[in-house]
């Protein structure tokens, strides 16, 4: 269980989270959402244990995050960001392979190696393998990044839970790399880990998480453990804008349709 | 893109070799010219499989190549991978291709440091005098050297982010405020002491001897073992700092161990022999454009190179103008400052396009 306790978090005296709970559990696929500058990444990077929160506390398997060792936490604790850049040209193999850094003290094994091609392969980037990374499209180097993360915490611990924290992993994707992403991050949900994303289009959520949680402007608006209870009150107060929620005739789950301004 | 095994191997017993090659070529060239023949009758005799000769030319010969020329050459060695390897740390540290310990006042930090005890030591009859006295010339360079690095380091990170402009801004400040500081100290010393420091601030191998080669060797030997240690953590440091920290790297450990690392390799070299510029910034770059990215091949690497460069660099510089001697600095900037511009115009150029060497 990951589990944020009334966390606060300030820079420069601007407090960017007001006393923020939430609850994320192994098995679902909770999904953060809000309006721009809301303090989305600012919640995942203080349950990543990049932040430390000015007060309150985040807790990893009951344990303090603070408490914990950063090279222990690697081990079982993976993160993507929204952008990563490289200082120098490297390879995507070699990319991907930075997962593995966590698990091996010098070189790694053949199993490390094996794990980065599947974790490549399952994003569909295996032709990549031995192209500079810099010379990649931004879909192509969010798919890499997500390949790597993957590696990181590719095998189940023998205690404990593994963390999956995304941050806008879909941003960059076509439609179909979309839902093959999110159907990767719900599936490695269902294998006893935490996942945590943060999304911006609501349909996707809604189709996707176990765990709706709406941030607006440094507090968690509300927690819904189902996006089936979502009310469109709670969505037109969140986003500001007007809405309605009906049935995806596919699935028959909750679908957001808006007018878009000015149009309707 | 990616490099083969056999391709590491390739380069890497191609640079041993060249090595090699450089040490001995250069080992005779000089004032008196020796022939190999001669040099491996030297080397035998050392080591006892050829009688001495009774000749007094030869004996003078003799004389040359192990008191002058051959500490010489192995100094050049030792300083050169030690440069070397600070340009590669300090360019994975900054995460930037163009960051040289000339550049970020590392060296100026340390000339100015050694600069105080030319001057100011000379009324401490105990610096001269005893055991301790071999170190204070390369503390207080240490000290120096890292004051200016850490000061710059500080002043160019912008959010966590080092910015080109801000890094290069900071580093001639650095660099002019410890120059300022060194030109005083020439200006108040006497003579002697005030030659010595112009001299040195050029670079030079001509004070070369065994204690100074085995002292930046100990130092060169510890600290190509140490940043081995660390070039894991550095490659992940290429991805950012924040992704450095989710792959269980103690960023903050690192960069203070980093700093200290770089600031004792060029600390040291520079109390031995002045500062030369530049060739921490182009050996590694050199490396890169044979697609080297590991550090930890990188670091190999650049010891390697950067020794047989600066082998090659002092050749020529004791050379072309005998018997005069051409102070290495500034035949090392003389080459590397207009690479330094060329990087610098692709740097802006390219980096638009998200990649320096794209």
């Amino acid at each position: 269980m990951l589990r944020a306790e009334n966390v606060s978090f300030r820079v420069a005296g601007k407090t960017l989270l007001h006393s923020a709970s939430v609850t994320c559990r192994p098995g679902e696929f909770t999904v953060l959402m809000g309006p721009n500058g809301a303090g989305k990444t600012t919640l995942l990077r203080l349950l990543a244990g990049l932040y430390q929160p000015a007060e309150g506390q985040v807790y990893y398997d009951e344990k303090p995050l603070t408490k914990i060792p950063v090279a222990e936490l690697a081990k079982t604790r993976a993160v993507l960001s929204q952008q990563t850049q490289l200082a120098f040209p490297l390879s995507v193999a070699d990319v991907v392979l930075m997962g593995r850094y966590p698990h091996f003290q010098r070189s790694p094994t053949a199993q490390d190696r094996a794990i980065a091609q599947r974790t490549l392969a399952q994003l569909g980037m295996s032709d990549f393998a031995d192209r500079d990374y810099s010379t990649l499209s931004g879909g192509e180097a969010q798919k890499v990044q997500m390949a790597r993360v993957l590696a990181q915490i590719w095998e189940a611990p023998a205690q404990g839970t593994r963390v999956l924290l995304l941050d806008e992993p879909v941003s960059s994707l076509d439609l179909r790399y979309q839902h093959q992403l999110l159907h990767i991050a719900r599936d490695f949900a269902r294998q006893h880990t935490i996942v945590v994303a943060v999304l911006h289009d609501i349909n996707l959520a809604l189709t996707y998480a176990d765990n709706l949680v709406f941030i607006r402007q440094g507090r968690v608006n509300c927690a819904l453990q189902h996006p089936t209870a979502l009310q469109e009150q709670t969505l037109e107060e969140v986003f500001d804008v007007p809405l309605r929620i009906m049935a995806n005739p596919l699935t028959g789950k909750p679908l957001v349709m808006y007018a878009g301004q000015g149009l309707g | 893109m990616r490099l083969t095994t056999g391709r590491v191997r390739l380069y890497f017993g191609l640079l041993l070799a060249a090595l090699l090659v450089s040490i001995i070529v250069s080992a005779r060239l000089g004032a008196v010219v020796l022939t190999f023949g001669e040099i491996g009758g030297y080397v035998a005799q050392r080591l006892g499989l050829a009688a001495l000769s009774p000749d007094p030319v030869a004996r003078l010969h003799e004389g040359v190549f192990f008191q002058i020329r051959l500490p010489r050459v192995l100094l050049c060695a030792v300083v050169g991978a030690a440069l070397s390897v600070s340009g590669t740390l300090m360019q994975a540290l900054f995460r930037n291709p163009i960051v040289e310990p000339g550049l970020i006042g590392t060296s100026a930090g340390a000339a100015l440091g050694a600069a105080c005890i030319f001057v100011l030591g000379a009324s401490m009859s105990w610096v001269n005098s005893t055991f301790l006295g071999a170190f204070v010339l390369p503390a207080a360079a240490f000290v120096g050297a890292l004051a200016a690095t850490g000061l710059v380091y500080r002043l160019s990170r912008v959010q966590g982010r080092v910015t080109v402009a801000s890094m290069l801004l900071a580093g001639i400040a650095v660099n002019a405020l410890a120059a300022g500081g060194t030109g005083f100290l020439a200006y108040i010393a006497r003579d002697p002491q005030a030659r010595s420091i112009t001299f040195w601030s050029l670079g030079s191998f001509s004070s070369a001897d065994w204690p100074s080669f085995y002292l930046v060797l100990t130092v060169t030997v510890v600290g190509v073992g140490l940043a081995l240690r660390f070039a894991k953590a550095l490659n992940a440091l290429q991805l950012g700092e924040d992704e450095a920290h989710y792959l269980g790297v103690n960023t903050r450990q690192l960069q203070t161990r980093i700093l200290l690392l770089n600031t004792l390799l060029v600390a040291v070299a520079t109390a031995t022999v002045g500062v030369i510029g530049f060739v921490g910034l182009v050996v590694p770059h050199v490396l890169r454009l044979l697609r080297l990215a590991d550090n930890r091949l990188l670091i190999l690497g650049s010891s390697l190179l950067g020794a047989m460069l600066m082998i090659l660099s002092d050749t020529v510089a004791r050379t072309i103008i005998a018997p005069a001697e051409l102070p290495i600095g500034v035949l090392t900037a003389f080459i590397g400052a207009p690479v330094f511009l060329w990087m610098l115009s692709r740097y802006q150029q390219l980096n638009q396009r998200g990649g320096f060497y794209a």
